[in-house]
């Protein structure tokens, strides 16, 4: 760590290269930050109070790429921070920038014409053991693995994140039971916290529109959604890095 | 007949399990009940209506205490009968079998967990397989969940659905053409009045639910539809309410839930709500019973404890 730059101070000394964007400059440039260093969540540094103000993630850009389907007048004020640039727009206020008619065509693009209903999709079957699935993800460095059942039908979702879960409250003893069993602890686990059940496979078919999978992604705060086949099979996986692949192309042009 | 029938509801009262034959025989009955009622069921006030159970036995014989034993007390429940408490088999039974002996004293109505691939991962498969030693009760279950009516309306002013409303749905008339008998869909309008949820914070009308299934629909959306096929309120349930019970859009819309201390560690009370011979509304609220912490106990696990991230 160099300890003579300010932006470093007080960080740990963890041996990240921490990627920072700096507050109040535009989404656009913030995307190719986070796309090019492959992470999904970046501090956000604002020089003038010298401190973290908080994370931008692609929540974050979700949620303002969709308010600029809508027109809007530009704000007086363009030193607007991000997160208030959200939350005006959340509220239905201006978002200054001008419109992206080549995002609304994107929108209305259905996934296969994308091209993103065929991805290789990386699976576990629902009987193998939860150790399996971590292998597997670790061998072939993803986050994520379909768990399927016998006949190829998606039963749901594991991932990285859910075996952290998993090893932060030490239940190492859950790396030995099924994936689908594992599954089924994760939804029992979250649908009391929340209050509500979530269905167990959350995809999306290969006719769906761009802009609704954005939509899909953005309810249901997950960093994937399967594509699949009228008969449950998997046809492929729409990640937040795929959704702003395609929408970095529009932004460059 | 009718002395067997009494027999298992006595055995079922005491948190017993009939047999696998006398399930598949119970089921039998309930379709040729069940297949006569309308995806919207007429169902005459008095009566009190009733939110999730989720398989907590003990909870839903407070509720009876609470509310008065079927069939002196007229019970529109309202779905989710299984899935999460320890037993979803006698609560779902028990209900079951109420019905075919009491057919016009209680009225069940489907909700999102009587489906085959929510039961699977929610615990009642689990628990059948234990019980039984096999999957064929739950398949029988499950037969019985097609059957289920969409929905209820009391006096053609009161309508009651598990979850609520669709966006491809208008009219009541409309929930009438739904080819109910058949898995709950992934999509459509007969799986969106079993998963939607009323947002209060909804400045439009709908929007995607976080569940991945059904819709969030607003007060824009709710009072229209409250308008034109002329009610007076929308009953469902679907959702934690830790009060009990929660009004929305101007008392048009409430949420009924009747699971107190939901899975044993939510500390929410439980409500019910009575709705007497002139649609006269109250509320009553009760907690859990003692019995669950003895029941617990008793009960034989699946893998030991229910294992909640804490």
């Amino acid at each position: 760590m160099d300890g003579s730059n300010p932006h470093r101070e007080g960080l740990t000394t963890l041996h990240h290269d921490w990627t920072m964007i700096p507050a109040g400059k535009l989404v656009e440039r913030q995307t190719p930050v986070l796309l090019s260093n492959g992470i999904s969540a970046a501090p956000v540094f604002d020089e003038a109070k010298n401190s973290f103000t908080g994370m931008f993630d692609y929540g974050d850009l979700m949620a303002y790429i969709l308010i600029l389907l809508k027109k809007m007048d530009p704000p007086q004020d363009q030193t607007l921070e991000m997160r208030d640039l959200i939350q005006k727009a959340n509220n239905s206020q201006s978002v200054p920038l001008g419109e992206f008619p080549k995002l609304q065509a994107v929108m209305q693009t259905t996934l296969h014409a994308c091209g993103l209903d065929h991805s290789n999709v990386l699976s576990v079957n629902g009987n193998a053991p939860v150790l399996d699935a971590l292998v597997k993800m670790s061998s072939n460095s993803v986050s994520s693995l379909a768990v399927l059942d016998d006949q190829g039908i998606l039963l749901g979702n594991i991932s990285m994140t859910d075996i952290q879960h998993v090893m932060k409250h030490l239940k190492s003893s859950w790396l030995w039971i099924s994936c689908f069993q594992f599954i089924s602890k994760i939804r029992l686990s979250r649908g009391v916290e929340t209050g509500e059940d979530q269905y167990p496979v959350l995809d999306v078919s290969a006719g769906s529109t761009f802009g609704y999978t954005l939509l899909k992604l953005q309810a249901t705060k997950v960093h994937r959604l399967w594509v699949v086949q009228d008969n449950g099979s998997v046809a492929g996986v729409v990640s937040l890095t795929d959704v702003f692949r395609v929408l970095s192309k529009l932004i460059d042009n | 007949m009718g002395s067997d029938l009494d027999r298992q509801i006595d055995t079922l009262l005491q948190c017993k399990i009939i047999t696998e034959a006398e399930v598949k025989e119970l089921c039998l009955k309930a379709r040729e009940i069940l297949v006569e009622e309308s995806n919207v069921q007429r169902v005459d006030a008095p009566v009190t209506v009733c939110g999730d159970i989720h398989g907590q036995f003990w909870d839903l014989k407070k509720l009876f205490e609470v509310g008065g034993e079927c069939p002196k007390t007229n019970y529109l429940f309202m779905g989710d009968f299984v899935d999460r408490g320890h037993h979803s088999v006698e609560t779902f039974l028990l209900l079951l079998a109420l019905k075919v002996r009491y057919p016009d004293r209680i009225t069940l109505i489907r909700g999102n967990h009587e489906s085959r691939q929510i039961t699977k991962v929610y615990g009642f498969y689990d628990e059948c397989f234990q019980k039984f030693g096999s999957a064929n009760v739950w398949r029988y279950c499950c037969e019985i969940f097609d059957y289920l009516s969409l929905s209820a309306i009391i006096d053609d002013r009161i309508f009651c659905v598990h979850g609520g409303l669709s966006p491809s749905i208008n009219t009541i008339d409309q929930i009438r053409t739904i080819d109910r008998m058949q898995e709950v869909p992934h999509s459509g309008a007969m799986c969106d009045l079993l998963w939607s949820d009323p947002d209060p914070d909804s400045c439009t009308g709908w929007g995607l639910s976080p569940r991945g299934a059904g819709f969030l629909f607003g007060e824009t959306v709710a009072k229209p539809f409250l308008h034109n096929n002329g009610l007076e309120l929308i009953a469902r349930a679907h959702q934690l309410v830790m009060e009990g019970y929660k009004l929305m859009f101007d008392e048009t819309v409430v949420t009924v839930w009747s699971a107190p201390n939901y899975c044993y560690r939510c500390g929410n009370v439980a409500a019910i709500l009575e709705i007497d011979a002139n649609l006269g509304k109250s509320y009553t609220i009760f907690r859990d019973s003692e019995r669950n912490s003895m029941a617990s106990r008793s009960t034989p696990q699946r893998e030991g404890p229910p294992d909640y991230f804490l």
